[in-house]
């Protein structure tokens, strides 16, 4: 887990880099439509200025993402088993749950917003359906993927059903629901800026990244608008770092994706 | 702002949609003869904030009865709708004339960008906040602890939490009108020229709260892209004059030749719909204004622009206070003339 | 034939059929008697249902007409305990090593107290007591193969099932892998049926050599391989082990002949 420099050098050169393109765009930009591109100094500087909206708005869509991906791990862990347990079920319902998949979720936001109310309800259940669906098809593909030959193992040792759900096929499942969890980690804060952006503040907490760039943008605050996108990617990073984190304590002892970056 | 290769790809634009529009206007004379020579006119574009509509009638009465073309101008309307941003167009320099509401180009002027109030659209702004007939909410302040739904970021919601002392939840604008029939208790942002009547049509009754009521009153205005009037201010001058014309025309006048195009460009517009709006906007003199305080159809009254700045500032939207130079320039209405 | 003690079990071959849906025969007519004790090697050309034999005996496939006996008796329940070894080590990649021989202990609820001395005797027996804490990864892929059968044996099977569980190792490794087998079976009787490729390895281990024909599969020859137990390096350079060697080589060859 520790960062080599030889990581690190080409990620900071790219960095530079980027910061130079941007400037170098800004700088070719005619004077009377630069407004659309503030200078990196400027979104730093809004960084500084906007610090108490930010914290506060990233902090609410921080929880509002937390709840919508922790339901989501749930109730997918929970119906990715009932899934795995019969090809019935699983018949009937993934073909739904692939379209369901599909559903673009900022459009039916508002309707969302009409049931659940304004504010965090919405936000955690926007964020609940757009990380549900990687979560229920990794898992589910990983109960049913277990190797043939274990399972036959577990028959001959007479094992009951629950000895192989929880001795062979959840844990034989766990690098599967990783890579689900990892891209509904990614997920989970644009979820919640996708369900502030439609549903709003909930009472005197100033609303999240989302509605926050409601107002900048409706202020023509530049700066302060790249500084909430900035935000949210700083959001997105912490969520998907703590997510990979979690993944490598699980997974890293055993698992050959993680072979030769540790030991 | 204007290259020669943009403006070559403009002309050619305009040619075939005059080609066009003769070919399928061929029986319709009436639009024919403002068509005819706009080659030789001046081609400028004005950016609507919504699709076309009577708060836009006099524009389009002006286009339709020849004020522009009379002016040596060749305006084309150029429609918008939800995510079209007008001021972001204008700004940037896609179009040289929008409109908006003052306070919103007092603080993109504030952020740097070149846009340039330079007439009043309306003395009031229509907006409202539209509830149902028996809502329990009837004055502003009354909205203590309730949500409405409303664009984050305008001035006009921290204004009414300050005057008030009330605080309210805000859902960001959502486009049409299901939710609010849906939700008895939903309070959202309306133009009463427009929202009410239609759903009155649907039978749902409702009741308004004006913004203006409020004291927070800023003016409806056209707004020019700032590099383009300092460049080219004989061009700002007529279409103000013109606009101005148009307005006066079809707010006195008979306003049918603006509807009849409005209705071409707006598959949704009917003409009960109108008729409603444009009583509505004389009725509440929202065009034309008190004239025992000045007020007139096009007037900016520097004072109003310089408190209503002062009040921004001093509600915090505006960080530093802003001269009226950096946001409108008043030497292109007629009266100053 | 070494001891042969009453903890092994024998086995029944009674016009054993086996057939997959419509497809074609796989088995036919297999009549075979295993006394306890014995170590079965069953060699022949691919396709022959070496493995499918060993599945019905397991119970891991249904036998399409005839019987299965274990002690005289349908395999059920109440059957002698049977220990199967994978031609893949098979292990739970998450457990660690200790972990994974503990798990049929584990599966039969065997009070966790005696589980870790059966665990730290069957370790001890497959040389690898140091790596008891270590993840299957980390070891060689003969290692695993030990943990595999020390898994087998941690239910002291009667009936010990090998499908080719040596077959993917390199030859020193499955040589010194055999002697543990034999050394093992001085310790604790059973029965063994052991699937190769091997002739020598075949020779090596059992005391009877099964050469089965393909399509279908059916027992061609037996021969007894009546060397002395226990058998080490020197028996490979015995002449008696070169000539059986050679004759079942030959069985061999000709059933594939046959076949082709």
């Amino acid at each position: 887990m520790k960062p080599r420099w030889s990581t690190v050098w080409p990620a900071l050169i790219a960095g530079v880099t980027f910061v130079a393109l941007w400037y170098g765009t800004r700088a070719m930009i005619s004077p009377a439509r630069d407004f659309m591109l503030p200078p990196p100094h400027e979104v730093l500087a809004a960084f500084g200025e906007h610090s108490t909206e930010l914290l506060s708005a990233s902090r609410n869509t921080g929880i509002g993402a937390l709840l919508g991906f922790s339901l989501a791990v749930v109730v997918a862990a929970l119906l990715a088993l009932t899934l795995s347990l019969s090809n019935l079920i699983r018949a009937g319902l993934y073909p739904y749950l692939m379209m369901m998949q599909m559903m673009p979720v900022i459009v039916i936001a508002p309707i969302l917003v009409l049931w659940a109310g304004a504010g965090l309800p919405s936000v955690t259940i926007i964020t609940f359906l757009i990380c549900f669906f990687p979560l229920v098809v990794n898992t589910t593909q990983g109960l049913i993927s277990t190797d043939r030959r274990l399972v036959e193992l577990f028959k001959m040792y007479r094992a009951t059903k629950w000895q192989e759900i929880v001795r062979l096929r959840v844990p034989a499942a766990l690098p599967y629901f990783f890579t689900g969890l990892r891209i509904a980690g990614t997920l989970a804060p644009i979820g919640a800026i996708v369900g502030d952006f439609s549903a709003g503040n909930s009472a005197g907490n100033g609303g999240g990244l989302g509605f926050l760039t409601l107002i900048y943008g409706a202020q023509f605050k530049m700066a302060a608008l790249f500084a909430t996108v900035l935000s949210g990617c700083v959001l997105g990073f912490v969520f998907v770092a703590a997510v990979s984190g979690l993944s490598w304590l699980c997974l890293h002892q055993w698992h050959d994706s993680y072979e030769k970056s540790d030991n | 702002m204007f290259t020669p290769m943009a403006r070559f790809i403009r002309k050619i634009g305009q040619l075939t949609l005059s080609a066009s529009l003769l070919a399928c206007c061929a029986c319709q004379k009436s639009s024919s003869d403002e068509i005819a020579d706009s080659a030789a006119l001046t081609p400028v574009q004005l950016q609507l904030d919504w699709f076309p509509e009577p708060a836009h009638g006099g524009f389009y009465q002006a286009l339709t009865k020849g004020y522009y073309a009379e002016a040596g101008l060749a305006v084309e309307i150029l429609p918008g709708g939800p995510g079209g941003r007008p001021t972001q167009k204008v700004a940037s320099g896609q179009v040289p004339f929008s409109m908006g509401r003052s306070d919103d180009m007092m603080l993109a002027a504030a952020q740097g960008l070149p846009v340039l109030i330079v007439a009043a659209l309306m003395q009031h702004d229509p907006q409202a906040l539209l509830l149902h007939q028996d809502h329990p909410v009837n004055t502003f302040a009354d909205l203590d602890g309730r949500a409405v739904m409303a664009y984050p970021g305008s001035a006009w919601i921290p204004y009414l939490q300050k005057r008030f002392e009330i605080e309210f939840d805000l859902m960001p604008m959502s486009f049409g009108l299901a939710r609010f029939i849906a939700d008895p208790n939903l309070i959202q942002a309306c133009f009463v020229t427009d929202e009410p009547f239609r759903l009155r049509q649907q039978g749902v009754a409702v009741k308004t709260l004006l913004l203006a009521d409020s004291g927070y009153d800023p003016y409806r205005v056209i707004v020019a892209h700032r590099p383009f009037a300092d460049a080219h201010p004989e061009i700002v001058l007529a279409f103000v004059a013109a606009s101005i014309r148009g307005w006066q025309d079809y707010i006195r006048g008979n306003p049918s030749s603006a509807h009849g195009r409005i209705a071409q460009e707006n598959d949704h517009m009917t003409a009960d719909q109108m008729v409603f709006s444009h009583s509505e906007m004389i009725i509440q003199r929202f065009v034309e204004g008190d004239p025992a305080v000045g007020e007139s159809i096009g007037a900016l009254d520097p004072r109003r622009l310089k408190s209503h700045a002062q009040l921004l500032y001093e509600l915090g939207v505006l960080e530093d206070p802003l001269p009226i130079e950096a946001y409108a320039d008043l030497t292109f209405l007629p009266d100053t003339h | 034939m070494s001891e042969v003690t009453a903890s092994a079990c024998s086995v029944q071959f009674d016009a054993v059929v086996k057939k997959f849906g419509d497809g074609p025969t796989v088995l036919q007519d297999i009549n075979f008697i295993a006394n306890d004790g014995d170590f079965v090697a069953i060699i022949g050309p691919s396709g022959c249902g070496k493995s499918t034999l060993l599945r019905l005996l397991a119970g891991l496939v249904p036998i399409t007409a005839g019987q299965v006996k274990i002690d005289g008796a349908a395999p059920g329940p109440e059957s002698p305990e049977l220990a199967y070894v994978f031609q893949e080590p098979t292990l739970l990649a998450w457990q660690r090593v200790a972990a994974n021989v503990e798990l049929p202990l584990v599966l039969r609820k065997v009070p966790a107290n005696e589980r870790a001395a059966i665990v730290h005797r069957c370790l001890s027996q497959v040389r690898l007591s140091d790596r008891a804490d270590a993840f299957p990864r980390q070891l060689s892929g003969g290692q695993q193969m030990r943990v595999s059968i020390a898994r087998a044996l941690a239910i002291e099977p009667q009936l010990l099932l090998l499908d080719e569980p040596f077959g993917a190792l390199d030859e020193m490794t499955r040589n010194h892998l055999n002697e543990e087998l034999l050394a093992l079976r001085e310790e604790a009787a059973w029965t063994a049926f052991f699937v190769t490729h091997s002739v020598a390895e075949a020779v090596f281990l059992a005391n009877r050599v099964v050469i089965m024909s393909a399509n279908p599969g059916r027992i061609a020859h037996e021969v007894a391989i009546d060397l002395p137990y226990p058998r080490t390096q020197a028996t490979r350079e015995d002449s008696t082990f070169q000539q059986l060697v050679a004759q079942v080589s030959s069985l061999l060859r000709s059933v594939e002949e046959e076949t082709t």
